[in-house]
């Protein structure tokens, strides 16, 4: 279903949301120039808005902390913020949360944690004009544009707004919006795309060239930045923290030594190379990499993902 | 934000870097941080201690209440008014017993600025004493004696924000990328630039791993290779005579010294392989913009000082100063040591350096506090212990310090401490030293307070309250501006606002700074007026602060470290600290990510001399030198060389400092922390 | 290999109680629990265990009765420390029984060796009690840490072949001297179809590696891996190896599979 709307019918369709009992989140600058989620309806869309540094998305379904059960009585504890219609999501996030539904709702276990957040959230992602910092999602296939992820996926073309739905609720908000003319859109998508770079993505794969996986190792100083920013980083950790009856989940980095520490002391990765070995192969391997540059933004030692596609593409 | 959360923008509690970051708060609870990409230093970056920094804040061993020891010696929970009443009615016994001088104050530079000011103006006017100090005496004193005789000014010449433009940056006696990761990642940006990389330091530490010269000297003869490279740049002909000859007096005495040491002379006494030391001497004297960055490496020697001095000449002698991305620059440990200096929390200063002997400033200092400051100069912390043995010192008032730990030689403080007749702790986890405490009262933490830190370049910074407190404890200026209530000086501080305009008023490198202007952004110092914008680099155009305007050369010799390795002691033990942890613990070693990095004390030793003792990484060893024993697990690497074995002081299980020698630097009285011989013996564990 | 789809689950153990505690060896307990999922175990698995604070370890179950999940524990790090320091009545939580179990409808169709290193004996335990044509080699650091030793005669008497050896003899010790590899030849692998390993890793590396440089092919070799899994249920990403979760992927292994994870993985992992 692609419709048309004006921004007045965006804004239209957020109210109906906020009717439904969601909290409507948008981007905007705070005092400190920070972008940061501010609820209710915005006034326009702000054309600035590159992406949140901190993964607003992933921390609502899977919080970098949240207590999981009562060390008293085992009883669970569901942490939520409530229903949450997260408008201006960029189009690599909502990839990412595909990504992490996938991981969390359809492998062997089904976290239901994860699934009762997932379910309160409604996600309209912001189709983006203009690459941003360090990013090169069209490489992996999670931007500017995303396939999957999103109830509603915007498109601000000509003064208007495509809207592309991607669930049976937003089919339903959008029902009595005029029709787009798809080929219009394929060609505004076309136009966009050429802005952004795309690399050789044969050459993102794991394993990662020893000679490369040296250079990052030298230079990553352990503080988990590219982890805690990562949109698809799912690892976790549980433990009782000292002085409270919980137990609570939070957020594991795979570049902390600690993380592959076993009971006796002993490591399974010793040294940083196997930690970097263990953080590429799951980016590039088994996992997923969007591509959002967020982890080059934070990375103290520019030994992120921007400085392994400099090494690998070499003078590309 | 997200619904039912709240982001307070602040400035980070661990080093003197000054990145800012929001907490995220939650039901009164700190459950997070983000950063910020809009802040010019962090620019989005945090290291480890800063993304877990929230979580020491809610522990359970929070001081909670005021406590009093009672009869059977042990500390029991009292009300505030109790506490307050019997704090001041034993100072104002002690003051009216043994006279002020008998009253010794510490303040702390985890501290805010507006704390350590009540503090100051609390131990300067209401107890009338000169015996002030913090912890800077364990790190920079021998920066600021140094740094101000050279150039006339104790802090670091340069901004943050010029590193990525300089050519050469030259790191010696700093971890930088543990201790100050991001002022690392800034250094890094330079890399990628083209900038060249040159480390000077005994470890071969993470920065020396990507170093374009890394030159590996034994511990203590820092001033040798100093003087080594001066002898070189002189000799080729690379010194900016002019720079020396318009703006610099002493040459010439300085260059008397400095021509001894040739690169062969160095060579022997450093251990650096001359050719080494001449390229790298060329390297940083040819470069256009140079820094030079420092820490404890340098000034935890009882040559301190003139390891100052001699860093100070070398970049006088190349010009590398007053201008944009050169400079000397010591990278301050503490969030908030260089406002703690500022502040005078130092004995024979007053707040902004000012001279206690100075009339005109005596006489402002008393329009305010009512009374004129001594004019004597007091202890400085390292000399505490032995003036409460000789009966100098009876009472000690102690603000977020834990000296028990962080003072060289354990025994002998603990020894001191012991025969205190009243010793006051105010902070915010039980440590050594509240064992030793009379009183024990409850401090707000970071997080849970308003006010400002200045960091390392000299910014001056917001730092917000995003939670209340536990249970009982209060703002540390609350506390002592109680106490001081009740010793008959009432200060009449509402909010750290209001303590902050006074302290500015009588502070000319803070006189422009306020609440207002700094809401958004910090300001460095000097800032004299509100429409000054603040100084990034001191000294611009070759213009010192001394009197006569011009940067001083002082001649340093090498002198041999007070103990060097010998048959019965062959080893050298270095100190220092780890990345994930911070100085005695107290706070880091509650917080799980950052403990379960390192959760034990350990020892490197270079894997030759591990061979030689049948050590492997993991077997438990003790460490002794003539003052005790610790033991710790060995961990064999090539990050120290051989002869040299690492600890670090985190760890109440292997209290390092038992080990180190209670000598101190005569100008700066900073103790030699970086060189003390040991002996190694592996521990056999029963099968 | 069947495996159900546990759609109900929440990552928080169910209350149970602890009703014996039986010394085993010098800091080796077994822990005796009264859990009503005792019947799904399949010999191999394991479960999560909380002793009511700190955070959850994966334990193997070394036999189940009726309602009742049997798990021997060394006593190593900070949680098994407070384990042990729990009484019979305590509350304890456990959630489980998770991962692969050893094959055991392959493993019926022969004569199975197993070659096995001090606690290792305990994820083997019901898988070598429920087979007909076994053969025990185990091994410990001495007498005193040869595991579950009231059974052995009945083991015995129920034709399995059992052969010890301790690395290091005490006095009263008259049997086998050294580390349990020597006990393996070209005679007793040839007379067994399969062989299963468990033990420490050095141990278990060495075992392995001895197995099939006597002719035993790696596909017929299997192992329990012990790597840290911190969920048991394939989400933390603590315990992965390669492309593999140690707690739904294994923790049962056939070597040849492991060797795949190796050209994987950047780490040891065995």
């Amino acid at each position: 279903m692609l419709k048309r709307l004006t921004w007045e019918q965006v804004r239209d369709v957020l109210r109906n949301l906020e009717g439904m009992g969601y909290t409507v989140l948008h981007p905007a600058k705070n005092e400190f120039g920070d972008w940061i989620p501010r609820q209710g309806i915005p006034e326009r869309w702000p054309e600035d808005f590159p992406n949140y540094l901190f993964p607003f998305l992933r921390e609502i379904v899977l919080p970098s902390t949240e207590p999981v059960f009562d060390t008293a009585d085992y009883r669970p504890i569901f942490h939520t913020y409530g229903k949450i219609a997260f408008f201006g999501a960029r189009p690599c996030d909502a990839t990412a949360l595909a990504y992490t539904d996938a991981f969390y709702l359809e492998r062997l276990f089904r976290d239901k944690h994860y699934e009762k957040r997932r379910k309160d959230l409604f996600v309209i992602s912001v189709a983006c004009t203009r690459p941003c910092e360090n990013s090169f999602c069209r490489t992996m296939g999670a931007g500017p544009f995303a396939g999957k992820g999103f109830d509603i996926q915007l498109y601000p073309v000509e003064g208007l707004w495509y809207a592309e739905a991607g669930s049976d609720a937003a089919r339903e908000l959008l029902r009595d919006y005029p029709d787009a003319d798809a080929g219009r859109l394929e060609e505004w998508r076309k136009k966009v795309l050429e802005r952004f770079p795309l690399y050789d993505r044969t050459k993102l794969r794991y394993p990662v060239p020893s000679p490369v996986r040296d250079f990052l190792s030298d230079r990553c100083f352990s503080c988990g930045g590219c982890i805690w920013l990562c949109p698809t980083c799912t690892c976790y950790n549980e433990r009782q923290p000292a002085g409270l009856n919980v137990v609570v989940r939070e957020q594991d980095a795979c570049l902390l030594s600690g993380y592959h520490r076993l009971a006796k002391g002993a490591s399974l990765r010793p040294t940083m190379k196997e930690m970097m070995g263990f953080r590429y192969e799951c980016k590039l391997g088994i996992g997923f990499c969007t591509g959002c540059g967020r982890c080059s933004t934070t990375c103290i030692g520019y030994a992120a993902m921007d400085a392994y596609l400099e090494k690998t593409l070499g003078g590309e | 934000m997200l619904p039912g959360e709240r982001l307070v923008l602040t400035t980070c509690v661990w080093c003197g870097t000054g990145c800012q970051f929001y907490l995220r708060v939650r039901d009164n609870r700190l459950v997070g941080v983000v950063p910020s990409r809009s802040h010019p230093i962090s620019r989005g970056r945090l290291c480890l201690k800063g993304w877990k920094s929230f979580q020491f804040v809610h522990h359970p061993d929070r001081l909670k209440y005021p406590m009093i020891r009672n009869s059977k010696g042990q500390l029991e929970r009292v009300s505030w008014e109790e506490a307050l009443d019997y704090v001041a009615g034993r100072l104002m016994e002690i003051k009216r017993k043994y006279g002020p001088e008998a009253i010794a104050v510490f303040g702390s530079a985890k501290c805010t600025n507006e704390d350590n000011y009540v503090l100051v103006r609390f131990a300067r006017a209401t107890i009338g004493t000169d015996h002030v100090d913090h912890c800077a005496r364990l790190c920079h004193a021998s920066t600021v004696a140094g740094l101000a005789r050279s150039f006339g000014s104790g802090a670091m010449t340069n901004s943050i924000d010029e590193i990525e433009d300089a050519e050469v940056i030259l790191i010696t006696g700093s971890n930088t990328s543990e201790q100050h990761p991001v002022i690392a990642s800034h250094m890094m940006r330079a890399l990628n630039r083209g900038a060249r990389l040159i480390v000077v330091d005994p470890r071969r530490i993470p920065m020396a791993r990507i170093a374009h010269i890394h030159l590996s000297h034994r511990p203590g003869t820092d001033i040798a290779w100093i003087n080594g490279f001066i002898n070189v740049i002189v000799n080729e002909g690379l010194a900016d005579m002019d720079f020396v000859r318009n703006h610099t007096t002493g040459f010439e005495e300085m260059w008397e010294v400095a021509k001894e040491y040739t690169p062969d002379v160095v060579e022997s006494i450093t251990g650096i392989p001359k050719e080494d030391l001449i390229r790298a001497a060329r390297m940083y004297a040819s470069a256009e913009k140079a820094m030079i960055f420092y820490a404890m490496g340098i000034t935890q020697h009882v040559t301190g000082t003139h390891n100052v001095f001699a860093l100070a000449n070398l970049a006088m002698v190349t010009g590398h100063i007053g201008k944009p991305s050169t400079g000397v620059n010591p990278l301050r440990g503490q969030n908030n040591v260089q406002g703690a200096s500022d502040l005078a929390v130092v004995p024979g200063k007053l707040p902004g350096y000012q001279d206690p002997t100075d009339p005109e400033v005596r006489r402002k200092f008393a329009r305010v506090w009512g009374v004129e400051p001594p004019a004597w100069k007091g202890f400085a912390s390292t000399q505490v212990s032995d003036a409460i043995m000789d009966g100098t010192v009876k009472a000690v008032y102690i603000m977020g310090e834990n000296p028990v730990r962080s003072h060289p030689d354990i025994r002998h403080i603990e020894e001191a401490f012991e025969n205190l007749e009243f010793l006051v702790v105010q902070d915010i986890f039980p440590t050594e030293t509240t064992k030793f405490a009379h009183v024990v009262l409850p401090a707000t933490a970071w997080g849970e307070k308003d006010g400002t830190f200045t960091n390392t370049d000299r910014r001056v910074q917001r730092v917000r309250r995003a939670v209340a407190p536990p249970a009982e404890a209060r703002d540390d200026w609350w506390i002592i501006q109680e106490v001081a209530r009740r010793m008959g000086d009432d200060y009449g501080f509402e909010d750290p606002s209001q303590i902050f305009d006074e302290m500015a008023s009588l502070m000319p490198i803070y006189s422009g700074i306020s609440y207002d202007r700094i809401e958004r952004e910090g300001i460095p110092w000097p800032c004299p007026s509100p429409d000054h914008p603040g100084t990034p680099y001191l000294h611009r155009d070759g213009k010192f602060n001394t009197p006569d305007g011009r940067g001083r050369f002082f001649p340093v010799r090498h002198v041999d470290p007070p103990e060097l390795p010998d048959e019965e002691y062959p080893f050298y033990l270095t100190t220092g600290r780890v990345g994930v942890h911070w100085h005695t613990g107290s706070m880091s070693r509650r917080i799980h990510y950052l403990e379960r990095e390192v959760p034990e004390p350990f020892v490197e030793i270079n894997p030759e001399d591990a061979r030689t003792l049948g050590v492997r990484t993991g077997d438990r060893i003790r460490v002794c030198s003539r003052r005790g024993c610790v033991e710790a697990k060995a961990l064999v690497t090539d990050t120290v060389s051989r002869g040299v074995v690492f600890s670090t002081f985190h760890f109440e299980e292997a209290p390092i400092n038992l080990l180190t020698i209670n000598v101190l630097d005569p100008i700066a009285l900073i103790p030699e922390l970086k060189v003390s011989a040991v002996r190694i013996e592996k521990v056999e564990r029963n099968a | 290999m069947s495996m159900k789809l546990h759609l109900n689950f929440v990552n928080v153990p169910l209350p149970a109680r602890i009703v014996s505690i039986v010394d085993e060896a010098p800091d080796i307990k077994t822990f005796v629990i009264r859990y009503d999922r005792s019947a799904q175990v399949l010999p191999g698995q394991f479960v999560m265990l909380f002793p009511g604070r700190l955070w959850e370890i994966p334990i193997s179950v070394a036999w189940t009765g009726d309602e009742e999940i049997a798990l021997t524990i060394a006593r190593v790090g900070k949680v098994t420390s407070a384990l042990f320091q729990m009484n019979v009545g305590d509350k304890i939580g456990v959630r489980g029984p998770y991962g692969r179990p050893w094959p055991m409808d392959l493993l019926r169709d022969g004569r199975v060796l197993f070659v096995i290193g001090g606690l290792g004996l305990a994820p083997v335990l019901m898988a070598f009690e429920q087979l007909n044509k076994a053969t025990l080699v185990y091994g410990a650091r001495s007498s005193r840490f040869l595991l579950y030793r009231d059974r052995y005669d009945r083991w015995k008497r129920e034709g399995k072949e059992v052969l010890l050896t301790v690395d290091r003899a005490s006095e009263e010790w008259d049997g086998h001297v050294g580390v349990v590899t020597t006990l393996l030849d070209e005679e007793i692998v040839s007379s067994h179809d399969y062989a299963v390993v468990a033990g420490p890793p050095i141990m278990m590396k060495f075992a392995s590696e001895m197995l099939e440089k006597l002719g035993m092919e790696s596909d017929r070799i299997f192992l329990t891996l012990e790597n840290h899994m911190k969920c048991g249920v394939g989400l933390c990403g603590h315990c992965r190896v390669g492309d593999k979760y140690v707690c739904v992927d294994g923790p049962v292994f056939s070597l040849k599979e492991i060797r795949r994870l190796e050209e994987w993985a950047a780490g040891e992992v065995i």
